[in-house]
């Protein structure tokens, strides 16, 4: 917690300086290092569900993250860094530190480098990105895609990566990453307490993550497309609480697949996500012996900085947990009408307001924001749920 | 007429251009690009430009490791985000943030002034930047972008 403290008074020290230089910038043996990091607070409100295991139906300031990094250029091609994170979201994250990243890239070519250690995972436009609120107009990015709950299931992998970029004349320039390595979900996520709320508390659930990203900065100004690629084998072990007993399962099959686009002029950005994943888990100790998910999500966007300090924008997502089954039962979607202001009172200080109007809550095994705990009523198939949302950065 | 003459002006001042041998200058008028007199680097592609500012390149051919620095804002700051790297300040910046809080890159070193720039890139080897048209260059050398 001290390094929040100190991630926190830093932050301070950057709004009353109105610049970061305070913390961001040390030499070591002659070789400039680097610091920086940040801190969000939201509160949240909702008219009837309680959301992301907040009692948001009462109001909630259980809404909070932050990290700190620091990062070195040890030679012209060799860098070495690592960042620490914490969040507490409701009864989720618990605000203990977690390492983020850690890893030793070294860069042979442009079009070629290779990174070693723990790594965030490129998947759709977001996921390495998807804790930095102050990069997003959003107070909360499309929980189809991106549930806050959910995040440690993809957020980052422990193994070795290549990557590069490279411009083709007049086509454009493309940048890839591919990776291999280790991935286990954070036993203070979403994945745990969903499990637990079926009273079947898992142990560990560890696994094999690889896959690739590709971005094409097209010859069109203003225009990415990319696509993603995410393979996961997990493991996971845990007991039938009724039972006392042990179960177990493996995913002999999950792939996930991501098409992208942003398209960015003036103060006008737009974009739009399409996720599939299919997975098969193949289960012991319990009556199924398997399985089967078709997992669809989508969302478009649109921003607009009407004026130096103030970006508007809205969206619109749906997620479908099991897209093999009818999708219009509230439990088997989740689609969200999302607007949002964003206010940057200092390049480093912005506050977010955002209202989300949702329909359908997903199916709570698999959570994504909805838990069968925190509504021991049931829940509502309809939701009003406003976002306030302020953060520093340096 | 008015539109004529207008036009008539614009396509006589194209003409004077060419006549005297020059071309449109590729470069916004208002802003120069500048190097370490050390760097291996005496011209670019615009495209080049754009993926050095972006942390995509990190020499052009064999200059070495090359060290992008920026102004904080301004005329020039502006004009050459919106030509060459296709991009709004805030965005510009929020790219860098993605790179530094993924661990991909540093956040470039900024200042607040065309003459603090040309004192950086003077004495740091493998620094490039941009300044003020008007800026007085010492101790640099300029990079032509094609």
């Amino acid at each position: 917690m001290q390094i929040l403290r100190f991630v926190f008074a830093c932050a301070l020290s950057s709004i009353a300086l109105t610049g970061p230089a305070f913390c961001a910038d040390w030499k070591l043996a002659t070789r400039p290092v680097q610091f920086h990091g940040f801190v969000t607070q939201g509160f949240a409100y909702s008219d009837t569900n309680n959301f992301l295991t907040m009692t948001s139906n009462q109001g909630s300031f259980r809404l909070t993250d932050g990290g700190a990094n620091v990062s070195m250029l040890v030679t012209d091609r060799l860098r070495v860094g690592g960042q620490v994170y914490a969040y507490s979201v409701g009864d989720l994250g618990k605000g203990r530190p977690e390492l983020d990243w850690a890893y030793a890239d070294y860069r042979v070519r442009d079009w070629f480098g290779i990174r070693a250690g723990k790594v965030k995972t490129p998947l759709g436009l977001y996921n390495d990105t998807q804790d930095m609120q102050f990069l997003h107009t959003w107070a909360l990015l499309p929980l189809g895609a991106y549930p806050v709950d959910r995040r440690s299931s993809t957020i980052a992998h422990k193994g070795g990566d290549i990557y590069g970029s490279f411009p083709v004349r007049r086509v454009g320039s493309f940048s890839y990453q591919a990776y291999v390595g280790r991935r286990a979900e954070n036993r203070r996520s979403g994945y745990f307490y969903s499990l637990e709320d079926y009273g079947l508390p898992p142990k560990e659930i560890t696994g094999w993550a690889s896959g690739a990203d590709l971005r094409w900065e097209s010859g069109l100004k203003g225009l990415m497309l990319g696509g993603s690629f995410f393979r996961d084998r997990l493991d996971a072990l845990g007991t039938v609480r009724a039972l006392g007993s042990r179960y177990g399962f493996t995913t002999p099959k999950s792939n996930t697949w991501a098409a992208y686009s942003e398209y960015a002029v003036g103060n006008l950005r737009m974009n739009g996500e399409y996720r599939r994943e299919i997975s098969v888990r193949a289960l012991s100790g319990l009556q199924a012996s398997s399985f089967y998910n078709d997992t669809r999500a989508w969302f478009v966007s649109g921003a607009y900085r009407l004026v130096p300090r103030l970006e508007v924008g809205s969206y619109y997502s749906y997620y479908v947990p099991q897209y093999q089954l009818p999708t219009k039962p509230p439990g088997n979607h989740i689609g969200d009408v999302t607007v949002a202001g964003r206010i940057d009172i200092t390049p480093y200080w912005s506050t977010k307001i955002e209202g989300h109007f949702i329909d359908g809550y997903g199916l709570t095994f698999l959570a994504h924001g909805f838990y069968i705990r925190g509504n021991p009523g049931g829940l509502n198939p309809k939701m009003k749920l406003l976002v306030v949302r302020t953060g520093f950065n340096f | 007429m008015h539109r004529f003459s207008i036009r008539m002006r614009t396509g006589l001042l194209a003409g004077v251009v060419l006549l005297a041998g020059g071309s449109w200058p590729a470069f916004p008028a208002g802003v120069v690009m500048i190097a370490n007199a050390g760097a291996g680097v005496s011209e670019a592609s615009s495209e080049d430009v754009k993926l050095l500012f972006l942390g995509s390149k990190s020499a052009l051919g064999s200059s070495g490791r090359l060290e992008p620095v920026i102004l904080k804002g301004g005329p020039a700051h502006e004009e050459f985000l919106k030509t060459y790297v296709g991009k709004t300040d805030t965005a510009f910046r929020n790219h860098f943030k993605s790179l530094v809080f993924t661990g991909k890159s540093s956040m470039p070193k900024s200042f607040n002034s065309d003459e603090d720039v040309i004192g950086y890139v003077g004495k740091t080897s493998g620094a490039i930047g941009y300044v003020g048209a008007a800026a007085t260059l010492s101790g640099v050398k300029a990079v032509a972008v094609k």
